[in-house]
Order: C-alpha cells, then sequence, then structure tokens
C-alpha cells in the first residue's frame, strides 16, 4: 500500500477517524504492513505490548486459551491500550483468515502523540467509551445476577416456611 | 421588486419546524390581540381609566403566579404536558369569564380584562420559548423575522375583522374567537412533537429532598450571570416605560370614545399597528438585525418611544400619544422580540428556560407592579404629558440597557463555546501579607507531595524571603524536597547555611549530594572546596560532574585543573551517564565559556543526552551560536519543548537565525514551531518576521504564525500601526480561501477524490483558523482560539455560536462580507463536468505553491480515475522533494502510462526513501499494477 491508500484506510478505522489529513499522513507513515495467514497468532497472552495493530482485509479472534471473547472483522484494530500503558498483553490474539495488517510500534505512536495532542485526545475519548461500556457491562452483569438470585431466596424462604 | 427575496432561505430540515413555529405563533398573537382588545374595551366601558393602574398590578400577579406554577411544575411534569394542560386552563377561564358576563355585576368585566392579559401574553412566551428550542443562533437570526411576520401578519388580521365581529355578535362574544385561537396555538406545538417525538426530550424528575438550594439561593445563582442581570434590569426598565405610556394612551382613548366605539377604535388601532408591523417585519428586521446586529435590534423602540413620547409630553397632542403607543407593536413584536429572543441564546442551554421564566414571571410583573403602584398615586393626581415625560426618561435608561445587555449577550455566546480554562493568573494573584503569611504556614506543615505546587505559587513572590522555610524543608527526608530546599539556598543562602548544607554532601541519594555541592559552593565558596574536591571520587557520574563544575568556578589552580579533567573525560565517555551528568555540570560553570562543550552534546547520538543538554541551555546559557542547532532539535517530538524554551531564554538573539531558518527551508516540522517560539520572544521585532510567514505556502506554518502574530502584537502598546498591513494579510487570505473552495468545488465530479477532498478541507480549515486569528488581532477581548474551536465543532450549535459571535464582534465591511460568505456559503448552483474538473486537477498539479500531501492526492485520483492526461504530470513530479509527491507521483505513472512505467521505476530505485524504492522494485520486478502484485 502507497501512503495515501495507507490514510483512506485509517480514515475508516475510529481512532483515526477524527484525525484532519496531516496527522493522518504522519500516521500512515509510521505503519508497517504485517501479513498473517490464517491460524497464526498475532500475540499471545502476557507477551510485552509493544504495537496496535488495524485490520485492512481478513479476521481475528480475540482469546484466552480457548475462551473466546470476540472476532474482528477489517476495518478495526485492537491492542490499543499497549500504547499507554506497558502491561503485557491480557488476551492473545489469532488470525481466523488470511490477514493483511498494518502495525504502528508503541514508540513511533507515542511521539505521534507528542507531535499531535489531537490524536491524544481522541485516544483518551476512546478508552473512556470503553470504561462506559465496561460499567454498563458489569452493571447488566450484577442486575442479571441479581435477578436470577432472587427467585431462590423467594423459594429458600418458600422452603423454610413450609419447613 | 421580486417578493421571493423577501422570504429567507429555508433549508428542507428546517422547514417543519418553521411551520409549528409560525402556526403556533399566528394562532397565539392573534388571540392576545383578539382578547386584549375584548379584555379592555369590556372594563373600561364600565370603570374609569384611572382603575387601570389596579389592573396592570392585578395582571402581572395572576401573569406571575400562572410562570410560578408553570415552573414548578415543569420539575414535576414534561414540558409538554405543562403546556397543554396550561393551554386547557386558558380555555376553561375563557368559557367562566364568558358565561359570568352574562350575569348582572361587575366582577367578570374585570376578569375579562384579566384573562385577555393573561392570554395576551402567556401563550407568546410559550411559543419563543418552543422556537428558541428548536432553532439555534444563526438559524433563529434568519429564520425568526421569517416566523414573526407570520405572527404580524396574523395580529394585522385579527384587529381588521375585530370591527366587522363586534357589529356581528358584539364585544363579549370576542372570547369565543380568542378560545378557538388558543386551541390552534396549542396544536401546533403539539402537533410538532407527535411528528418529531425524539425532539421532545426525555423527563427526568427533579428530586426531592436533598440540598435543593432557596429560591434565594435560586436566583442569586441566575444573576451571576452578567447577561441575566443586564436583561433582567432591561426588562424592568422597559416594561416601566411602556406601562406608563399604555396608561397615557388608554387614558386619552377613554376621553375620546365609549361603548363598542372604544373597542373598535381598539381593533382598528392593532389593525394599523399590525399593518405597520408587517412592513416593519418584512423590509426592516431582517436587514436591521443582519446589518445592524442585536444592538441596533435593541435600540430601535427605546429610541422610537424616547422620540413620540417626548413629543406627547411637549405638546400633549392625542396624535403623538397614539404614535408613542404604537411604536410597542410595531418594534415590540418584530425586532425588538426578536432581538430579545436572540439575547436568550447568550444564556446556557441548561437554564434558559429557568432564565425564561425568572424574566417573564418575576422581572416583568415587578415592572409592572412598580409601575402599577406610581400610577395609584400619581395617575390621578398627574397630567398625562407629564407621565409620557416620565416615560421619555425612562427610556434613555433603556436605551443604556440595552448596549449593555447586547455587550453581555457576546460575552455569554464566548462562554459556551467552552469551558473556561484553568488560568494560573487567576487565582491567588493577590500578593497580600495575607497569603504571604498562609504560604509560610502552609510550607511548614504541607505533605512533601503538595511542596512543588506551593514552592509554584511562592515564586510570584519575588521579593520576599523564604529562606526560613526552606532551612525547615531541608531537614524532611524526601530527597525531591531536599533538593528543592538546597536549589535555593544556592541562589538566596548565606555562610550559616555551610553546615547544614555540608552535610548532605553524603546523603544516601545521589541527586542530593550534587545539589548539595552546588550549593555549596555558592554559599561557602572556597571554603568549601576540600569537601568539594572530594566528590570527585563520587561512585555517580551526576555528583562528579557537580563537583568539577562548580570547581572551575570556585576552586584554585588545583581544583580547576582536577575539574577540567574530570569533566573533559566526561564529555568524551561512551557512558551516556557520564555525558549527561556533564550536560548537568555545564549549566553551573559560571566564568569558562561552555559554547563548544554544549554544542557536542547538543549533538550528541543520545536523546538523553540532548535533552540534559538543552536543559542547561534553556537555563540562560545558550550562546548566540547554538541557536542554529537548538533550532533543529524542534524537529524531535521529546525534545520540542526543552529546544522551545531554549531558545526563547536566548531572547532575541535568536529572532534573525530563526527566520532565516524558517525562509529558507528546513525540517517542516521543525519550521512549524517556529512562530510559538517567537511569540513567545514577543516584542516588536518579531512582526515583520510573523508577517513574512503569513506568505508561506505551508498553510500550517501559516495559521501557527497568525497565532503567534495574535499573540505577540495583543502585548504590544497599540495595534494601529500594525492594522492596515494586518487588513491587507487578512483580504490575501480570504481570496486564497475563496480560491481553495472553488477548486474543491471543482473537483467534485471526478473518480476516488475521496483523500483529495479531504485534503483540500481540511487546508481551508488550517487557513480559515490562521485568518481568523490575523482578525482576531484588532479585537483584544475575543478569545479566538474558542471561537476557532466552536467553529471545529460537529456540533451545529457550537458551530453557529461561534457564527454569532463572529458577527457581532467583527466590524462591519467588505472582509467581514467575505468571511462570512466562506462560513455560510449560499449552495453551490452552477454543476461542474469531469473535463473541468480534470483541468483544475492539472492545474494543481502543476502548481509550486500547493501543499505537497494536496499533490500526492490529487496524483492517487488521478491514478485511480484512469485519467491517462495526467500522465505527463505524474512523471514530472517524481523529482519532487516530498517524499508522499514521489511515492504516488510513481503509482500514478505505474497506471496512467504503458511504455515509461518500468523506466521511472528504474530511476527511482535509487530513491532514498526506502517506501519509494520498495515500490519501484515491486513495479520492475513483478507487475506494473503495485496493487496486483501485493494480491499475488
Amino acid at each position: 500500500m502507497i501512503t495515501v491508500e495507507k490514510v483512506l484506510f485509517l480514515q475508516k478505522v475510529s481512532i483515526f477517524a477524527g484525525l484532519d489529513s496531516q496527522t493522518l499522513r504522519q500516521a500512515a507513515e509510521i505503519t508497517e504492513e504485517v501479513v498473517y495467514p490464517a491460524g497464526t497468532p498475532v500475540f499471545a497472552d502476557g507477551d510485552p505490548g509493544d504495537a496496535v495493530y488495524m485490520i485492512h482485509d481478513g479476521s481475528v479472534r480475540i482469546h484466552k486459551g480457548d475462551v473466546v471473547f470476540r472476532e474482528l472483522e477489517a476495518p478495526a484494530y485492537f491492542g490499543e491500550m499497549s500504547l499507554l500503558n506497558d502491561e503485557p498483553r491480557s488476551a492473545s490474539v489469532t488470525a481466523v483468515s488470511d490477514c493483511l495488517m498494518l502495525r504502528i510500534d508503541q514508540e513511533a505512536f507515542r511521539e505521534l502523540l507528542i507531535l499531535y495532542p489531537q490524536a491524544a485526545l481522541d485516544i483518551i475519548r476512546i478508552l473512556s467509551q470503553y470504561l462506559l461500556q465496561a460499567e454498563a457491562e458489569a452493571r447488566e452483569l450484577k442486575q442479571k445476577a441479581e435477578a436470577a438470585a432472587a427467585p431462590e431466596e423467594t423459594d429458600q424462604q418458600d422452603v423454610s416456611s413450609e419447613g | 421588486m421580486n417578493l421571493r427575496s423577501l422570504l429567507p432561505d429555508v433549508a428542507p430540515g428546517e422547514r417543519r419546524r418553521v411551520q409549528h413555529a409560525a402556526a403556533a405563533l399566528v394562532c397565539a398573537g392573534a388571540a392576545g390581540i383578539v382578547a386584549k382588545t375584548m379584555g379592555t374595551a369590556v372594563f373600561l366601558n364600565h370603570f374609569p381609566a384611572s382603575r387601570l393602574a389596579y389592573m396592570y398590578i392585578a395582571a402581572a400577579v395572576l401573569v406571575t403566579g400562572t410562570f410560578y406554577a408553570y415552573r414548578k411544575s415543569l420539575t414535576r411534569w414534561p414540558e409538554r404536558r405543562v403546556r397543554l394542560v396550561l393551554a386547557g386552563l386558558i380555555l376553561l377561564l375563557c368559557l367562566g369569564v364568558r358565561l359570568g358576563l352574562t350575569l348582572p355585576g361587575s366582577g367578570f368585566r374585570i376578569a375579562a380584562y384579566l384573562v385577555g392579559d393573561l392570554v395576551a401574553k402567556v401563550p407568546l412566551v410559550l411559543v419563543w420559548g418552543f422556537a428558541a428550542m428548536l432553532f439555534n443562533p444563526r438559524e433563529g437570526k434568519r429564520l425568526f423575522p421569517f416566523v414573526g411576520t407570520a405572527g404580524t401578519l396574523a395580529c394585522a388580521a385579527a384587529g381588521f375583522a375585530i370591527p366587522p365581529l363586534i357589529s356581528a355578535f358584539g364585544t363579549a362574544n370576542l372570547i369565543f374567537v380568542v378560545m378557538l385561537l388558543v386551541a390552534g396555538f396549542a396544536v401546533a406545538i403539539e402537533g410538532y412533537f407527535r411528528r418529531e417525538p425524539e425532539a421532545s426530550k426525555p423527563f427526568t424528575p427533579a428530586r426531592r429532598g436533598g440540598a435543593n438550594p432557596s429560591r434565594a439561593g435560586y436566583y442569586a445563582g441566575l444573576l451571576k450571570a452578567d447577561l441575566v442581570r443586564n436583561l433582567g434590569l432591561l426588562v424592568v426598565v422597559a416594561s416601566i416605560s411602556l406601562i406608563l405610556f399604555d396608561f397615557v394612551f388608554m387614558s386619552a382613548a377613554k376621553a375620546r370614545y365609549a361603548g363598542d366605539d372604544l373597542a373598535a377604535f381598539f381593533g382598528n388601532f392593532w389593525a394599523a399597528a399590525s399593518v405597520l408591523s408587517v412592513l416593519v417585519q418584512l423590509f426592516a428586521v431582517r436587514f436591521v438585525l443582519q446589518h445592524g446586529g442585536v444592538l441596533v435590534a435593541l435600540m430601535l423602540l427605546p429610541a422610537a418611544v424616547l422620540m413620540s413620547a417626548s413629543g406627547a409630553a411637549l405638546t400633549g397632542a392625542f396624535l403623538w400619544i397614539v404614535a408613542a403607543k404604537m411604536a410597542e407593536p410595531v418594534f415590540l413584536y418584530t425586532i425588538d422580540n426578536a432581538a430579545m429572543q436572540m439575547l436568550y441564546m447568550g444564556i446556557k442551554k441548561q437554564t434558559r428556560t429557568q432564565v425564561r421564566a425568572f424574566v417573564d414571571g418575576l422581572a416583568k410583573p415587578l415592572a409592572v407592579v412598580i409601575a402599577g403602584g406610581a400610577l395609584i398615586f400619581l395617575g390621578p393626581r398627574v397630567e398625562p404629558r407629564y407621565l409620557a415625560a416620565a416615560a421619555a426618561v425612562l427610556c434613555a435608561g433603556w436605551l443604556f440597557l440595552a448596549r449593555r445587555s447586547a455587550a453581555a449577550y457576546v460575552s455569554g455566546l464566548m462562554d459556551q463555546l467552552g469551558s473556561r480554562r484553568l488560568d494560573p493568573s487567576d487565582e491567588a494573584v493577590a500578593d497580600g501579607k495575607q497569603l504571604e503569611a498562609q504560604l509560610r504556614g502552609a510550607l511548614r506543615t504541607a505533605p512533601d507531595d503538595e511542596l512543588p505546587y506551593l514552592v509554584g505559587v511562592l515564586e510570584r513572590f519575588e521579593g520576599s524571603d523564604w529562606t526560613p522555610e526552606y532551612r525547615a524543608l531541608l531537614e524532611r527526608q524526601a530527597p525531591e524536597v531536599k533538593v528543592m530546599a538546597l536549589g535555593y539556598l544556592e541562589r538566596h543562602g548565606d555562610r550559616t547555611d555551610v553546615d547544614r548544607v555540608a552535610t548532605h554532601a553524603e546523603h544516601p541519594a545521589a541527586e542530593v549530594r550534587a545539589a548539595a555541592i552546588h550549593s555549596l559552593a555558592a554559599v561557602a565558596k572556597h571554603r568549601g572546596v576540600d569537601t568539594i574536591a572530594a566528590a570527585l571520587e563520587d561512585p555517580d557520574p551526576m555528583v562528579r560532574g557537580a563537583a568539577a563544575a562548580e570547581l572551575l568556578t570556585v576552586g584554585d589552580l588545583e581544583g580547576l585543573l582536577a575539574g577540567g579533567s574530570l569533566l573533559r573525560s566526561a564529555l568524551r565517555s561512551a557512558d551516556p551517564e557520564a555525558r549527561i551528568a556533564a550536560a548537568e555540570a555545564l549549566g553551573h560553570i559560571k566564568h569558562v565559556g561552555v559554547s563548544q562543550a554544549l554544542g557536542t552534546l547538543l549533538g550528541d547520538s543520545d536523546e538523553r543526552v540532548r535533552s540534559a543538554a538543552l536543559s542547561t541551555a534553556g537555563h540562560g546559557r545558550l550562546p548566540p551560536d547554538l541557536v542554529r542547532k537548538v533550532m533543529e532539535l524542534l524537529a524531535e517530538p521529546r525534545l520540542v519543548a526543552a529546544a522551545a524554551d531554549a531558545l526563547v531564554g536566548c531572547g532575541e538573539d535568536a529572532i534573525e537565525p530563526l527566520a532565516a531558518l524558517a525562509e529558507n527551508g528546513g525540517n517542516a516540522r521543525a519550521i512549524r514551531r517556529i512562530p510559538l517560539v517567537l511569540a513567545r520572544i514577543g516584542g516588536a521585532a518579531t512582526v515583520p518576521v510573523l508577517e513574512r510567514l503569513l506568505a508561506s505556502a505551508d498553510m500550517t506554518l501559516r495559521r501557527e504564525a497568525a497565532r503567534a502574530l495574535q499573540r505577540v502584537i495583543k502585548d504590544l502598546p497599540s495595534f494601529e500601526p500594525y492594522r492596515e498591513s494586518l487588513e491587507g494579510q487578512v483580504a490575501v487570505q480570504l481570496e486564497s480561501l475563496a480560491a481553495q473552495r472553488a477548486t474543491a468545488h471543482a473537483l467534485v465530479p471526478l473518480a476516488a477524490n475521496e483523500a483529495l477532498l479531504k485534503a483540500l478541507e481540511d487546508e481551508q480549515r488550517i487557513q480559515l483558523e490562521g485568518t481568523l486569528h490575523l482578525l482576531g488581532i484588532g479585537h483584544a477581548d475575543l478569545d479566538m482560539d474558542r471561537v476557532v474551536r466552536g467553529l471545529s465543532s460537529a456540533a451545529q450549535d457550537r458551530r453557529a455560536e461561534a457564527i454569532e459571535v463572529l458577527d457581532n464582534v467583527l466590524r462591519k465591511g467588505d472582509l467581514k462580507n467575505r468571511l462570512f460568505e466562506i462560513l455560510e456559503p449560499p449552495p453551490e448552483a452552477t454543476a461542474i463536468d469531469t473535463l473541468e474538473a480534470s483541468e483544475q486537477l492539472a492545474r494543481l498539479l502543476a502548481s509550486d505553491s500547493v501543499d505537497p500531501w494536496v499533490q500526492a492526492t490529487g496524483l492517487y485520483c488521478a491514478a485511480e480515475g484512469g485519467l491517462e492526461q495526467h500522465g505527463e504530470q505524474a512523471l514530472a513530479l517524481l523529482d519532487h522533494p516530498d517524499v508522499g509527491v514521489r511515492e504516488t507521483a510513481l503509482h500514478a505513472v505505474s497506471r496512467l502510462t504503458t511504455g515509461t512505467a518500468a523506466e521511472a521505476a528504474g530511476r527511482m530505485v535509487e530513491d532514498p526513501e526506502p517506501r519509494v524504492r520498495r515500490l519501484a522494485e515491486r513495479i520492475i520486478n513483478t507487475d506494473p499494477s503495485p496493487r496486483g502484485e501485493q494480491r499475488s
């Protein structure tokens, strides 16, 4: 892919969608094209988090052992948490089909953020959306758990009263 | 004259909103005229005019009570439901009054007056609240006059209909017409929400209990806003003036007419006033709002009443009285009302309804009570012409308040464009003894992690001695606090500090030992040489560096030689830590030139060493011959801030080298930082340099230069010497912007133009930002950054508010008109064909002054669109200095030319950029189509 094509692709990836042409160009210039045949691991749980990946073609699975969290199809991105912290990967990612991806190295991306604070703001916006989403999911799970527990308690009360 | 030109441009998305707002206003306006005429005539035919003073107060109480109940209801039920219930109650009241008028006695005549007043006021307020919810400030400015015209036409029609209706059914039966119109008003508003259910905001009832503010606290909170205060005062003064004159008018009318003649006179009066209103609405409102702005619109009514009331006061003639009274419907319900609605736009959306309820439900009735009270006392005793004179005097105050409100409106809009940034100069600015004493106490008791903040604050107290506090801080355990204290004592300590500092030369933390060495050299001079010399053997390079630097300053010959030797070996060391220590040490050498050593370190291969050298340079140690070297570091993301600091520290000596770098070209990233550095240096000498940068082909550099100019000129004594030249610059920028717009429009028909159009759009945005910063130079109070953020916002309301700020702040003239053609462009009418688009693309590719990224995306558009006529241009651009252009040109050549692609690729395998070389190799080795190669 030439730089203009990378820019056109990055525009479709939500983490970059709000950036202007010059910033997108800078981002495109620090990307590296990588190819993963189907079944190849991109990284494993516990690996150092050193890059973010954007899927141009193909799809990947995010999993921890046999537990699959979700599948991502192009255009999508993953591994963005490593851009802001130095924690190891919290899950594994494996190519489901042949994948063409753009990879951005952590250090290069941090330099981009220093140069273009707008990109940093967009990352913050996306991460805060994650937090809100996670909070909503946690709340929903709690409600489901409470709802599931409630009939049991009632049953137990019924049983004890019967007893 | 083409009557269509009087109609506003209503976008398809606005049509439904306009229809419903206009229908609601038609019904509410007509209902008000009929109800008021009916109520006043029924009342005055039974009671003397002097009783009107009581009625003003009673009506005010009724209206206030209604608005109070309305506001309370909004906390419990959705606004939509409350509005419907209110309309239903008004209908019931009307019915009750009509039934009551069939009974003997005068009580229901009073009720008829009150209901007439209620219908004349409440629905109108609700309609304007509804309209303000539907439109943003820019839409409001364009469409409110049209909506208002519909209402005024309805008023005229209602006025003309009143005399025949009275002849046919009698005055009292006019109330059935009122009921029909009130029902129509409710249907128009409710109908909108039925069609657009998402427009009705989800309702959240106010929580009961908890820490609800008291009513006094509630109003005090509202009144904190400058605009709300001015608006309240304006309404009070305006209402008192108008009531005084209403009394004069009613008394004069009652003296001349009686019975159904009185009602017919009122009907004819309102009809004539409405016709005049329509003329004003059609021919003046839009013109006044667009050309005179909110200020002129607010001043028209008081100016008209002032003139005619003065005439009435001087002559006592009925004609002057009628003229003064007629100014009210002619201007109040047209220009003045529209301008007053604009004022509400300057209030935050969250509090707009409350402010409206405060103004209409409290300020207005309060004014009525004041005026009514005055009239109860003065009405029977004072001649009407003296009351007219009093009204004229109040109008002068009204004019003054109109001016203040218009200024507060612009300021309110500015506040809405973004929350205020924290300005450290806003806090703790007082250099009073009280704050100083508090700081001294805080320094002794504050935990370690709060000390850096406190130290930052006390740096503003330049004349104060903080030595005792820092001596106490030296006793703390935290190394960073000790370093801070030692640093202060290095600058301000004396001989009494020698022992307490010397003990820290053996502290376990290396940074404390290094700081102690510097401090010891400062307070002990040559008496500390032994301790300092011993530190040359310290295991940490930073401490050794500190010792070496200080021996060069305070040491004897032996110390000088030892220090110099150690420093030289540190400068040449392979260990970056040693070189970092050497860089830090250079900052402490006072009497020996360090230019050469610092220059070496600024070019070090290790970024941390360069950073340390920059830090030293930034502390006032940058010799002029190192300016160029530091400028190069502006391109490094992690060093840019330190490099900028160092250049700023160099002061005016840096201006010419910076100008030369910017004008002769070099690393674009570094050059784009230069305006900001110049802005921080400041002074008149930077202005011509920045003005020259405004002519750069790089849009980002132009914008940064404009922003820097705004900052520099704001701090100069006067803007006037630069006005002419800057206005010329703005004109050039606007011309360029218009040309860019035309270019982008012409390229729309091309295929694969997505990247090209975005690049052009971004260029236009950057150039517009630069132009706005130039325009902002002449407006010191205008926060142009905030306006720019508003204009870039995806939210239409924020964008509209930003444009409205500019509309009110910028001076009228050609520049403003041209800017607004860009901000609010008319729809593009002309269709462009592909041939014309291709010609435009050819011009763009051939230009030397176009941004390289635009050319790259243009080449891509040609390549993917198969525009073979641009193949030659692509070949020519293979030698372009920008890598993106070369890469895309090669891609285009491979797509658009058949015979020359391999040959061109052969040339490019030697390109300095790896990605261009890779593309060239792919073209040579495999398929001429790089995409085909990728797939394979």
